[in-house]
């Protein structure tokens, strides 16, 4: 009990003095209770603390060099991810196996009958595809490159709710990296923004934060869509209150930015709004991709040579608000 | 030296359960009721053994919420910080109030750590603007009681060291 008691009152504000209980046993005196409960160096401690956390957050925020550190915090939180998607991948266990005889005889013919359909619309996709060569050939215009994708499944984790990002299974060890396109088999889901270990994080197309250059199918109109927050709905930015664009024209990558590859599906036009005296007109997008509720999604390698250390986080939005 | 050994394993183990409850996947309506549970645990911890957990061990907790989480690093463990600070500082007043006071105590406590976040949110990216933000208080006020007897259960089960 002697080691409990600490000398000097330096450290010691009046206002907590400290509650010392004495017993006294014949005479002897026995300290029940340490003299300070507080910690005399506890201010200086957290104020050394802060600073430190301030700092790390002016790194994380400008300079890349912190992201090591973030690398190897991932494999420390690995464990807790998995963790927490237990449930989900036992919910989906189980529903395999109870999952009577008539159901899957059910989904194994629907399933054959897409497959054949798929199959009919491929038939004529490799004369088309040798055609279009030809004619780019002919065109001298540059020859597109080949585009390798891979299957990737969602991990059941919800991260900060103020932003529109989602956990991927794939981590570096997988070939991930940041910038990378991810889409559903619908359309365009987002972009690889952190790369971990063994997961990614996805900034959804509907981030505030992200930016997509897209291309008008219909007109041909280059226009910009950015996420809004919401899941259902993208805003189209730098349309002149002029443009030719109306409802239900159909969005695609355009490629500028060599950031996605071009032609995949980003959204359909749902409203546009023309104010008289208002240089832009105001348009709202729908996405074609699922974002709120999406298992597996397709992950992109974009052949083109493209420097991937000068990637970090997106700023492409703050320069057209 | 084992009740030490004891003491440690029961404060970390709740905390990691804490942050994985911070990341569990909930439907979209009631993520914006998710409580602050690692607040919760770190603020529980700074209360019953302030001796044991501090500002330190909160800021390593918050640490590890960033990179969860997915936030700028050293956002929650600032927060924490300071939290646990202020939890260690008032300790003594706040051990002494009935349930119900400290509920509110508590909560005072934890909008000054929603605060924190909320100004970091505001200086380095776009902030959470809409009044959704204070939803978890709520339900940190509603789960503080269970929490607190909960955790009580642990550290007396443990026969946490002081």
């Amino acid at each position: 009990m002697a080691r409990l008691i600490r000398l000097g009152f330096q450290g010691a504000s009046p206002l907590f003095a400290p509650g010392v209980c004495r017993v006294i046993r014949g005479g002897r005196i026995d300290i029940k209770q340490p003299l300070f409960t507080i910690d005399p160096g506890l201010t200086i401690k957290t104020l050394l603390l802060v600073a430190f956390a301030i700092l790390l957050m002016v790194a994380d925020k400008q300079f890349p060099a912190i992201q090591p550190l973030r690398y190897g915090l991932h494999y420390l939180v690995w464990p807790i991810q998995q963790l927490v998607a237990q449930p989900e991948l036992l919910g989906q266990g189980l529903a395999k196996e109870f999952a009577s005889r008539q159901q899957l005889i059910e989904e194994n013919q629907s399933l054959r009958r897409a497959n054949v359909l798929l199959q009919a619309k491929l038939l004529t996709f490799n004369a088309l595809q040798a055609e279009n060569l030809r004619l780019r050939h002919l065109l001298r215009a540059s020859k597109t490159l080949p585009i390798k994708v891979k299957v990737a499944s969602l991990l059941a984790v919800d991260l900060e709710p103020y932003a529109q990002r989602i956990v991927i299974n794939q981590g570096k060890i997988d070939g991930a990296h940041v910038g990378q396109a991810v889409i559903d088999a619908r359309g365009l889901l987002g972009q690889i923004v952190r790369v971990g270990p063994y997961s990614s994080e996805v900034l959804l197309i509907s981030d505030p934060s992200s930016a997509v250059p897209v291309i008008d199918l219909r007109s041909g109109l280059r226009l910009l869509a950015v996420g809004t927050g919401q899941a259902n709905v993208l805003e189209l930015k730098s349309a002149a209150n002029t443009a030719d664009i109306k409802e239900g024209d159909r969005m695609v990558t355009s490629g500028l930015g060599g950031r996605f590859p071009p032609d995949y599906p980003v959204c359909t036009v749902i409203a546009v709004i023309r104010t008289p005296g208002n240089p832009f007109a105001k348009i709202a997008c729908k996405p074609d991709a699922f974002l709120d509720k999406h298992r597996t999604v397709l992950l992109l390698w974009n052949n083109t040579p493209l420097d991937h250390s000068s990637l970090t986080l997106p700023s492409t939005a703050s320069g057209h608000s | 030296m084992n009740r030490w050994l004891q003491t440690y394993l029961g404060i970390w183990i709740s905390l990691i359960l804490a942050l994985g409850l911070t990341v569990i996947a909930l439907p979209q309506t009631l993520q914006y009721y998710r409580p602050d549970w690692v607040a919760l645990a770190s603020i529980y911890w700074s209360l019953a053994l302030p001796r044991r957990f501090g500002p330190g061990s909160a800021w390593i907790s918050g640490l590890l919420m960033d990179a969860l989480t997915g936030t700028l690093l050293g956002q929650h463990a600032l927060a924490l910080a300071v939290l646990s600070y202020l939890g260690i500082r008032f300790h003594q007043q706040i051990r002494l109030q009935p349930l119900w006071q400290q509920t509110l105590s508590i909560g005072i406590l934890l909008a000054i750590y929603r605060l924190l976040v909320l100004w970091i949110y505001g200086v380095a990216e776009q902030p959470p603007a809409t009044v959704a933000y204070w939803y978890p208080l709520m339900s940190d006020l509603l789960f503080w009681p269970i929490i607190y007897l909960l955790l009580r259960g642990l550290r007396r089960g443990l026969k946490m060291a002081q």
